[in-house]
């Protein structure tokens, strides 16, 4: 049974926009909603806002979920969402066809230090181009920063696909030259990833400087972003 | 890391999670479910390359879906190295 998403009263600062391929998303901290408790029922109530008051359709709920895996509607047909939080920020994305993934990570991605976790995220020529980046004496915090707007295109790209972490996330390539040319200085890294007829459209709400909507590259396996 | 002891890699496993820096050391126990101690994709990528670094063996990160606790984890590590002597 769902839970009733009407039961979180708290009110929360956030932002709303559109994509240029029409994803409808929310983002804002999530931390006057309460604990993790309070978190899964505000994300619900803002899917649920988000597609009736946005995409103008029915809200019927969601579906049982399993672990790992992104939530799902009952419907209606061709409505997809993808909920994303990181340690203050909940972002939330539907759109009224094709498939959407949302990622969101906040400052000062402090994980992104370890070489285990560089290792298993980058593809060989991620490492190679980040090795070169580096040879730039590039700053610690700016590479955190990249490494963290990297994955999460990779994991928004997992999530639209519907895999999530059962697919090896090297297998999405992206161009890290790109984001570090065109990132945002401060504030989370966020991506929402659109996959629509066959490609991927890739879009950073809240950074006006990175690269954003289509950026032409098919949206299957081991293509790059 | 040599070890097959489910109890010594239950162990390396809190320290690791304290590590990641999600939650104190005393707040939590080996039955405590990994998400809520912070293990996000992210945490759980980093804990299979740490897994991988600590005993030679290769796992997914789909084994924390599998194994959702740090005594369940370690049990299913133990199992792996076992295997693979």
């Amino acid at each position: 049974m769902n839970a009733p998403t009407t039961a979180v009263a708290v009110t929360v600062a956030s932002v709303e926009g559109v994509t240029a391929t029409g994803v409808r998303w929310r983002m804002g901290s999530w931390r006057a909603a309460g604990d993790v408790r309070g978190r899964h029922l505000l994300a619900r109530r803002w899917a649920r806002e988000l597609v009736t008051g946005r995409l103008g359709r029915d809200w019927e709920g969601f579906a049982p979920s399993e672990p790992g895996r992104k939530p799902r509607l009952l419907g209606p047909p061709g409505v997809d969402v993808s909920i994303s939080h990181g340690d203050d920020t909940l972002l939330v994305a539907v759109v009224g066809s094709g498939l959407v993934g949302a990622d969101v990570e906040d400052e000062p991605f402090a994980a992104f230090q370890a070489p285990s976790l560089v290792r298993r995220m980058c593809s060989p020529a991620e490492l190679a181009e980040l090795a070169a980046l580096a040879g730039l004496d590039m700053p610690w915090a700016l590479r955190r920063r990249i490494l963290a707007s990297a994955w999460t295109v990779k994991e928004a790209t997992l999530k639209a696909r519907g895999v999530g972490l059962a697919e090896d996330p090297r297998s999405v390539e992206v161009d890290l030259a790109a984001l570090a040319a065109g990132g945002a200085a401060s504030g989370p890294a966020v991506a929402i990833v659109h996959l629509v007829d066959g490609r991927a459209a890739v879009e950073h709400p809240g950074n006006d400087g990175a690269p954003s909507a289509w950026e032409g590259a098919p949206g299957g396996r081991g293509d790059r972003i | 890391m040599t070890t097959t002891d489910a109890a010594t890699i239950e162990a390396w496993l809190e320290g690791r999670v304290v590590a990641y820096g999600k939650v104190e050391a005393d707040s939590f126990t080996a039955d405590t479910p990994l998400a809520e101690l912070g293990l996000d994709s992210v945490y759980a990528l980093t804990l299979c390359g740490d897994i991988e670094d600590a005993f030679d063996l290769e796992v997914d990160p789909t084994i924390v879906w599998d194994h959702p606790t740090i005594r369940s984890l370690a049990h299913g590590i133990s199992e792996r190295l076992a295997a693979a002597a």
